[in-house]
């Protein structure tokens, strides 16, 4: 499930798309939010509250509300090469928000990888 | 739509020589400047270990190459991710340059540091102008092998693991 909720409240869903794919729409739209599914959860990221819901609990929130608020949604790729050869790769991916506090850039939001473990985002 | 990421291994004049067409499919450090490109070829250059002082191996020049249809790749970072080196004096040094040098097999000016061996201590190898284009590369990370005379157990250093990590949107 992908979903976009515009700022004029009009929804538009992207179901089955990849990331990047998802990111374009993400990038041609004036966001109030977004949600997504990756590994068996889904997030809800809130860019007026800025605020991030997981399985529809609240995952985490800012301090103080940011500025110049922009949507995270991107795939992190990790390619694992022995000396000898072969190579492997483990893909998790990283779902949240980030802006402006402070003069400080700040990220809010986690990254799952495939056994469905969180962590934040940093 | 995802990228496809390759990893080449740089030889020759201002590392100028990437190897090979695809997918690198080790990074074995040699006595010779050139790619590894049978998987074996490492046997026959070996790095010896000296009577005296230290001998190195030629500088392993590696950057990754990202084709196909992305946005954007940020965050590229590199560390060696496991094994153990089969003798204690042995050590592998490293490090990152945005400017291709000729490989030398004498003490390296680049990789001057011990190679990272954690996600947080990782090297950032994300080129200064950001990867936004199929066709568009990494900065060089810099393998060394030191071998002092004080090396006791010669043979295969055991098998290291290098984990390249990037972020795709």
């Amino acid at each position: 499930m992908a979903q976009i909720i515009t700022k004029q409240g009009k929804e538009l869903n992207f179901d089955g798309l990849d990331v990047v794919e998802f990111n374009n729409h993400l990038r041609e739209n004036e966001l109030k939010s977004f949600s997504t599914s990756y590994y068996g959860k889904h997030f809800f990221v809130d860019l007026e509250s800025q605020e991030i819901y997981i399985d529809g609990e609240l995952y985490s929130k800012v301090e103080e509300k940011l500025e110049n608020v922009r949507w995270i949604n991107f795939r992190r790729v990790k390619l694992i090469y022995a000396m000898s050869g072969g190579r492997e790769q483990d893909i998790s991916y990283g779902i949240g928000l980030h802006g402006i506090s402070n003069q400080k850039s700040i990220k809010c939001g986690c990254i799952i990888n495939k056994q469905g473990e969180l962590k934040n985002l940093e | 739509m995802v990228a496809t990421c390759n990893l080449k291994i740089c030889t020759s004049t201002n590392a100028g020589t990437e190897s090979p067409a695809g997918d690198a499919t080790n990074w074995n450090l040699m006595a010779t400047d050139a790619y590894d490109s049978t998987g074996t070829d490492y046997q026959s250059n070996p790095i010896v270990v000296p009577s005296s002082g230290t001998n190195y191996s030629y500088e392993r020049w590696m950057r990754l190459e990202f084709t196909g249809t992305f946005n954007a790749i940020e965050n590229v970072k590199v560390w060696k991710s496991a094994g153990t080196l089969s003798d204690g004096n042995l050590a592998l040094y490293s490090g990152e340059t945005d400017t291709g040098v000729t490989p030398v097999d004498t003490d390296s000016s680049v990789a001057t540091s011990a190679i990272p061996t954690t996600e947080g201590g990782a090297t950032d190898i994300t080129p200064a102008a950001g990867i936004d284009a199929s066709g568009e590369k990494t900065d060089y990370f810099v393998v060394q092998l030191d071998v002092p005379s004080t090396v006791t157990t010669p043979g295969d250093i055991g098998s290291q693991t290098l984990t390249f990590q990037y972020d795709e949107s």
